[in-house]
């Protein structure tokens, strides 16, 4: 059953999968190959600098992956009236199981991907002794991205179905409404910053995308 | 347990202008119940109520034992389901569908499935997306009766189809059916179809069962009725009168249910001749039941 669920939504996915993962492995490459030519062997400021440029990238890759993967993966049963989903034998809590399950698996890809680009691209650079490459955390790290990402998303998706995007939209209205309160209402700006950094910083819940992306560190 | 299908006092609502209201309906085991009403008459709405894709806001369900929509899923592993609409996945081919399908269901019958490909002429290799209406109908009806159903619930099976793809589907309901002694729900607006097939009949209007009575007393208990003389007021008939319509002269046309020969004698006693029974057809029967169901409804309302 999972093995088959995990088929389709390779299947189903596979074209968005196989995009993500060129461009999470070449992006690495690509980025230091521009870079390179303009620094110098013993900037390891400039280095570190690159190495987060392409740590960012692969923060983008993968959190934009996941939310794709989710969004697009309820399109495979929205088009055809969630009929077939609903007839399978099967409770709906195990089926949604199933579904994230396959899809946290096949999300591997992009991070996979991101970890030989990354790991290739460190391999062509002299590092000073100070200087460090960590492209598997960084393929961690895209992996755990991608999955929070599709997390949510999937949570939208199945709970809200065709209001996802109303949704979506009111919680971007009121993240800018919350923005524009803290400049507004100097009173509220405390507990608004405080809040904030509870959601983006380590350990919130949205820590992982916020934190300190590189490839190369002291 | 007699019935594979037994629903209580149900109710529904979808939107302001649809809803189910108090409906009772009793699918025996062994039966092939047709499910008959006009478009839009809440004939899919029940099938997917009674298959747990839908929260019933009242009442009771209970399909092959299981309560739904609770156990909705113990009853879908023993029923074989197909839809009005093509509801599988474009981008499968026909065998990776059926490899799908099959991880689903414990009683999936390999060697059945293959046969009923070969049958039906599907290629394994060819994409759901790009089947034929035809094509499409067959391979819903493959995976339902691969499953070895005790309950199959067709939803419109043969809706648009080609008359040769139709008697393939259908005689392929009709071998499972007497070869594994399976209950049949399909529902249909095709009366002439449903009048070969089904030996129980459900006639659904405006989200009521107006109608629910075995197909011989459906077909030979509505009749048609010339009568002379009829009395103004015929409270006291021991038939049901459906319609009641002055035709030429002193004569009136009846349209009953629940008609037996021996009722004649009741014209006798109430000064009436009757002139002549009309046998109707299934499609009339199901016409005038409906038309007398409205005009009620309207009285009612």
């Amino acid at each position: 059953m999972f093995g088959q669920t995990l088929y389709v939504q390779w299947k189903w996915n596979r074209d968005f999968l196989a995009f993500y993962t060129a461009v999470g492995f070449a992006a690495p490459l690509l980025i230091l190959w521009i870079a390179l030519p303009h620094l110098g062997l013993t900037s390891a400021r400039e280095l570190v600098s690159v190495g987060r440029v392409v740590g960012i990238t692969s923060a983008v890759i993968a959190v934009v992956a996941g939310l794709t993967v989710a969004w697009h993966g309820y399109g495979i049963d929205d088009r055809v009236g969630h009929i077939y989903a609903l007839s399978l034998p099967i409770t709906r809590s195990r089926a949604l199981g199933i579904r994230a399950g396959a899809a946290a698996l096949i999300l591997t890809l992009p991070a996979l991907g991101v970890w030989v680009g990354a790991s290739l691209a460190a391999s062509q650079v002299d590092l000073p002794t100070t200087l460090h490459s960590y492209s598997g955390s960084l393929a961690s790290r895209a992996l755990l991205a991608a999955w929070l990402a599709h997390a949510c998303m999937f949570a939208l998706r199945y709970s809200a179905g065709r209001r996802a995007q109303l949704v979506l939209a009111t919680l971007v209205i009121c993240i800018g409404v919350l923005g524009f309160a803290t400049e507004a209402v100097p009173s509220a700006r405390g507990v608004i910053m405080r809040a904030g950094d509870f959601v983006i910083s380590n350990p919130g819940p949205f820590g992982v995308l916020f934190g300190r992306w590189t490839l190369i560190d002291v | 347990m007699t019935h594979a299908i037994s629903i209580d006092g149900l109710a529904y609502r979808a939107g302001r202008h649809f809803a189910i209201r108090d409906l009772r309906m009793r699918v025996p085991n062994g039966s092939v119940y047709g499910f008959l009403g006009p478009n839009g008459s809440g004939k899919t709405t029940t099938i997917r109520l009674l298959l747990g894709m839908l929260p019933p806001a009242d009442g009771t369900i209970t399909v092959l034992g299981h309560d739904v929509p609770s156990g909705a899923h113990h009853a879908l592993a023993r029923i074989g389901y197909v839809p009005e609409r093509l509801h599988l996945y474009p981008m499968l081919t026909v065998d990776e569908t059926l490899r799908y399908h099959a991880s689903f269901y414990a009683r999936w019958d390999v060697t059945e499935a293959e046969r009923l490909r070969c049958a039906f002429d599907l290629r394994a290799e060819q994409r759901v997306g790009r089947l034929s209406k035809g094509e499409a109908g067959k391979l819903m009806m493959l995976l339902a009766l691969a499953v070895r159903p005790e309950l199959l619930v067709l939803d419109e099976p043969t809706d648009g189809l080609d008359p040769v793809v139709r008697r393939d589907v259908l005689a392929a309901v009709l071998e499972y059916v007497s070869t594994h002694g399976a209950t049949v729900l399909v529902s249909s607006h095709l009366v002439h179809e449903q009048e070969r097939v089904c030996d129980w009949i459900g006639v659904m209007d405006g989200g009521r069962l107006v109608a629910e009575m075995p197909m011989h007393a459906f077909r030979s208990g509505i009749k048609r009725l010339r009568i002379s003389g009829a009395p103004l007021l015929a409270a006291a008939t021991p038939f049901g009168i459906l319609a009641r319509r002055t035709s030429a002269g002193r004569e009136e046309e009846w349209v009953v249910r629940d008609w037996r020969d021996d009722m004649t004698s009741w014209f006798a006693t109430s000064d009436a001749a009757l002139r002549e029974v009309v046998d109707l057809d299934l499609e009339e029967s199901f016409v005038e039941t409906l038309r007398a169901a409205r005009e009620a409804g309207g009285r009612a309302a």
